[in-house]
């Protein structure tokens, strides 16, 4: 309460101010928490330097006086000393991802990855799938398209600093001196300023998009479909020279490209391997191969090695000196070329067998092996951890190089078109969906952004080729457990397009449809009572239109006694009704305040009357006594694990709360008593429901479709066709969908 | 619940509590301090700026600093204050600055409670009382913003914008008559009122 004496002017001013203020933004909040929440505070010393003293009468009670400055600055000046050490180590500039594998001989070393289990900084939307590698350089993030863009973003925040037009089918991006180089469409090598995507120059070149240039001190080279690599000038673009690749042509084209200190090494197709001189073309060595297709090669140190490519399933994996191109070692398995870090090679299995193994660099010998199956795309090491890409399991893995035990894993929301880029402590992946993702630290906080799913694999045998055990195994497959006992048609049910279906107790169900109606059907389709209309009233809804971005929603919930729970979207409330069809009560409005509604939301209800609302738009989950007073609130501030959007809410047969955030896709358990997140896994989508065994139904965002998951998160079973509008499980097996083509369709869950 | 709700900051000592614990790295009482002043510090950088997207930046750059710099806070007691001084900082470089601002789009903008009584009488007069001062200097503003927002007392707003309290009682006299007079107020009455007006 005010201690002053207001005159009248004085008091209309202070009405005037607080009415003008209005609102605040609530995503401005959010948004401090989310970063503060990723830096650190600064130590004390430093605090107090930086921070001007602030006098109340008779003390200072921040900082320190400035008479005071110079004492402080005296006892810290050793420490500063120490600090200024420390602080003018900046970023190694080996630490960036600036080609395909990182660098020039695909073998990036003196990376910084996240520290802990990576937690998700940001999220960008490409609008187009993304199949050629993400580049980290400084503190930016290039992400290059499928239809032709190329977006150049704030490595820290994700934000658009340039896009830039290189057309469709260019190749994966290289940076070098300050520019951004690539093979376009048309064969022709061109580059771009890194500052703002202006071109700086263009040479036609007839190179192959599908390789990768390699780009290092100056030069650039980019492979023909003549079986020709021609050297430019990164400047300028002005070609050096050009030479032809010995048994290299369009039925042998070349693979990859790889360059040391010295050497330039081209894998040709089946043929072979071959050494060039960098600097004039000169072939230095040629090694046949065994047959097999090959792939990208890799140098380390004084060796390169070459190995099948992604998606070739049989041959093996050749270290060849990198002077004369002699064979060191060769392993007999479809092992693609691997990454390097010291005493440990890691590299994946090509094709689908599914493996990723940590071996001796010096003999090929096999020291761990990690199977979760499934086809992987790529292997990067940063420090001591060996990121593994998986295009099948939509995940990346974080394993510990030595032991390739499993650190942690991040899921994906769709498969990965090619690469993941890691650099400057940040993960960077992009997927078949357009999403860009980038983690940083996750070592404080609430707890780990992802979960183990899985145990350490067990050391492998040392002779080269020989098998151990893969201690992770994917799920078994089951077959799909649901099956449809009934289905109605829409127009059957007499019904205007059907939006949101519930499935009572008793066997009758529920939906809401675009006349802003709810009808009650009973098992075996017959209308047993409807009600409702479009407008604010009691027992009148509003579900929006089909033609706005999100369309008509009007999701319901029956609770176990038959009550009847509707989000009436438009209107910012949820309506009850007894098992009549009777109104209720209701409870909610629009707002960003507690117990209000943004749109659209989910909800459901609880055994004992509490309901449990996912507010999209507000991004939280909000429970609500019978009576709808607020009991609690959870949301990212609450645990980042619950950054993005929610869901309808379920529950397992534990009675935990399940919602699936599709942003990071990830399902999150939370206690219903308190709103505390007890677990997430990955896979989660734009539902997520559990049946009474905890497998778990996730119907994807885009097709509807539907995977079950077991509690770990690992699949068990996906429909190849079935694909859905909303799907509720009862606890006692029964279910019920809406079909994609309006049709409702009653489910039963087979038991394991 | 809502920040003035929140009975984690609703007394001295648990805000003090809270202080401490943030001072020492705890995140989560750094966020629900944060939390409880936001309102105000947003509204304190929206009127003092009169901008509301360079409020947002304001408030943002002032609670990151906070948290930055929240060792160099000695008294817990003064956690308001100073957030109130590092917002007032921030609006004041940007003012200076003058800097434009890319308009970014908002999903949901500020919503504001519908007035009781006569609707639009209250609006007119808000919309005139705020245009007048608009139409004052920066540091006027800022001191009338502090005390008849933020309700603190003229000591603790000299504190906050570091100027002595004789400088922080001119500007504010000052800043009271060119709004009066500015309404349309007869100078010699405002003069007079003001004169006779409790300090």
């Amino acid at each position: 309460m005010s201690q002053r004496s207001d005159g009248v002017f004085e008091r209309r001013l202070t009405a005037a101010l607080v009415d003008d203020v209005g609102r605040p933004p609530e995503a401005v909040l959010a948004w401090v928490l989310v970063e503060t929440e990723r830096i650190r505070p600064l130590p004390q010393v430093l605090a107090v330097l930086a921070e001007p003293a602030l006098v109340m009468p008779e003390r200072v009670v921040v900082g320190v006086r400035r008479n005071r400055l110079l004492l402080v600055a005296a006892a810290t000046l050793l420490l500063l000393a120490g600090l200024i050490a420390v602080a003018s180590l900046r970023p190694s500039p080996l630490d960036a991802w600036t080609t395909r594998g990182g660098s020039p001989s695909r073998s990036a070393t003196g990376l910084t990855g996240p520290v802990g289990t990576p937690r998700q900084l940001w999220t960008f939307q490409a609008g187009a799938a993304v199949e050629t590698t993400p580049l980290i350089v400084g503190d930016v993030a290039l992400v290059g398209t499928v239809d032709g863009v190329l977006h150049a973003l704030d490595l820290r925040s994700g934000g658009r600093r340039w896009s830039a037009e290189i057309g469709p089918g260019a190749g994966g991006p290289s940076v070098v001196g300050g520019q951004i180089l690539f093979v376009g469409g048309d064969g022709s090598v061109r580059a771009l300023q890194l500052s703002d995507g202006s071109e700086a120059w263009s040479t036609a070149v007839g190179a192959m998009p599908a390789v990768d240039l390699a780009a290092s001190e100056g030069i650039a080279w980019a492979a023909t479909d003549a079986g020709e690599i021609v050297a430019l000038e990164t400047g300028s673009g002005t070609e050096r020279w050009r030479a032809a690749v010995p048994n290299a042509g369009s039925a042998s084209p070349i693979a990859g490209l790889a360059v040391s200190e010295r050497l330039l090494v081209a894998t040709v197709g089946s043929v072979g391997s071959v050494g060039l001189d960098r600097a004039d073309g000169r072939v230095v060595w040629s090694a046949p191969g065994d047959g097999e297709q090959l792939g990208v090669p890799t140098i380390a140190g004084d060796v390169v090695w070459a190995g099948p490519g992604e998606d070739v399933k049989v041959g093996g994996l050749s270290a060849l000196r990198l002077g004369d191109g002699t064979r060191i070692w060769h392993l007999e398995e479809p092992f693609g070329a691997p990454v390097v870090s010291g005493d440990t090679a890691v590299t994946t299995a090509a094709s689908t067998i599914g493996v990723v193994t940590g071996r001796d660099p010096a003999s090929g010998a096999e020291r761990w092996r990690f199977g979760p199956g499934g086809y992987f795309l790529q292997v990067a090491i940063a420090g001591d951890v060996a990121y593994v890409l998986s295009h099948t399991q939509r995940q990346v893995y974080g394993l510990d190089i030595g032991t390739g035990h499993l650190l942690w894993q991040v899921p994906l929301d769709a498969e990965p078109g090619c690469c993941l880029a890691v650099a400057r402590g940040t993960l960077v992946v992009a997927t078949s969906s357009g999403t860009v993702t980038a983690y940083g630290d996750g070592e404080r906080g609430e707890g780990p952004a992802t979960s183990f799913t899985s145990q350490p694999t067990s050391p492998a045998a040392s002779a080269p080729g020989s098998a151990a055990p893969s201690a992770l195994a994917p799920a078994s497959p089951i077959p799909f457990p649901l099956s449809v006992t009934d289905q109605f048609d829409a127009a059957s049910l007499g019904l205007d397009a059907p939006i949101s279906v519930g499935l009572a107790a008793n066997g009758d169900f529920y939906i809401t449809d675009s006349g802003h109606r709810v009808s009650q059907f009973g098992p075996d389709g017959r209308l047993v009572r409807r009600w409702g209309s479009q407008g604010d009233g009691p027992g009148e809804f509003d579900f929006g239109t089909a033609t706005t971005a999100i369309g008509q929603r009007g999701p319901l919930a029956i609770g176990s006694d038959g009550l009847v729970y509707v989000s009436d979207i438009e209107n910012h409330r949820v309506q009850v009704f007894a098992p009549d069809g009777r109104f209720l009560r209701s409870f909610g409005s629009l707002g960003s305040g507690p117990g209000r509604f943004t749109i659209p939301f989910d909800l459901n209800a609880d055994p004992d009357g509490n309901v449990y609302v996912t507010d999209d738009g507000a991004q939280r989950i909000t429970k609500f006594s019978p009576g709808g007073a607020v009991l609690w609130i959870a949301d990212h501030t609450t645990d980042a694990r619950l950054l993005g959007h929610a869901h309808t809410p379920s529950f397992d047969s534990a009675g935990s709360l399940i919602v699936s955030i599709d942003d990071s896709a990830t399902i999150v358990h939370l206690d219903p008593a308190t709103g505390r997140v007890i677990r997430s896994i990955g896979g989660g989508g734009c539902q997520a429901s559990a049946d009474a065994w905890d497998r778990i139904y996730v119907v994807d965002c885009v097709a509807g479709t539907i995977r079950v998951l077991d509690a770990a998160g690992r699949e068990l079973a996906r429909h190849p066709e079935l694909a859905v509008a909303d799907l509720r499980i009862l606890p006692d097996g029964r279910g019920i969908a809406l079909g994609r083509d309006g049709s409702v369709l009653l489910l039963q869950v087979t038991p394991p | 619940m809502s920040a003035a709700a929140d009975p984690r900051v609703a007394t001295a000592s648990a805000k003090a509590d809270l202080v401490e614990r943030a001072r020492a790295g705890d995140h989560t009482a750094f966020a629900i301090l944060a939390r409880a002043a936001f309102g105000r510090m947003y509204g304190a950088a929206k009127l003092i700026l009169r901008d509301q997207y360079r409020a947002e930046d304001a408030v943002q750059e002032a609670l990151v600093v906070a948290w930055r710099h929240i060792a160099a806070i000695r008294a817990p007691d003064a956690w308001d204050v100073w957030l109130y001084r590092l917002t007032v900082r921030v609006c004041y470089r940007l003012a200076r600055a003058g800097a434009d601002r890319t308009v970014v789009a908002l999903d949901l903008q500020p919503e504001r409670e519908a007035p009781s009584g006569d609707f639009t009488e209250s609006v007119v007069e808000r919309d005139r009382i705020t245009a007048a001062l608009s139409r004052l200097p920066l540091e006027q503003r800022a001191v009338i913003v502090l005390h008849f927002y933020l309700d603190l007392t003229l000591a603790q707003a000299a504190v906050v914008l570091d100027v002595p309290a004789g400088t922080a009682k001119s500007r504010l006299n000052r800043g009271l008559v060119a709004l009066r007079v500015s309404l349309g107020e007869d100078p010699e009455l405002v003069v007079a009122a003001m004169r006779e007006r409790p300090t």
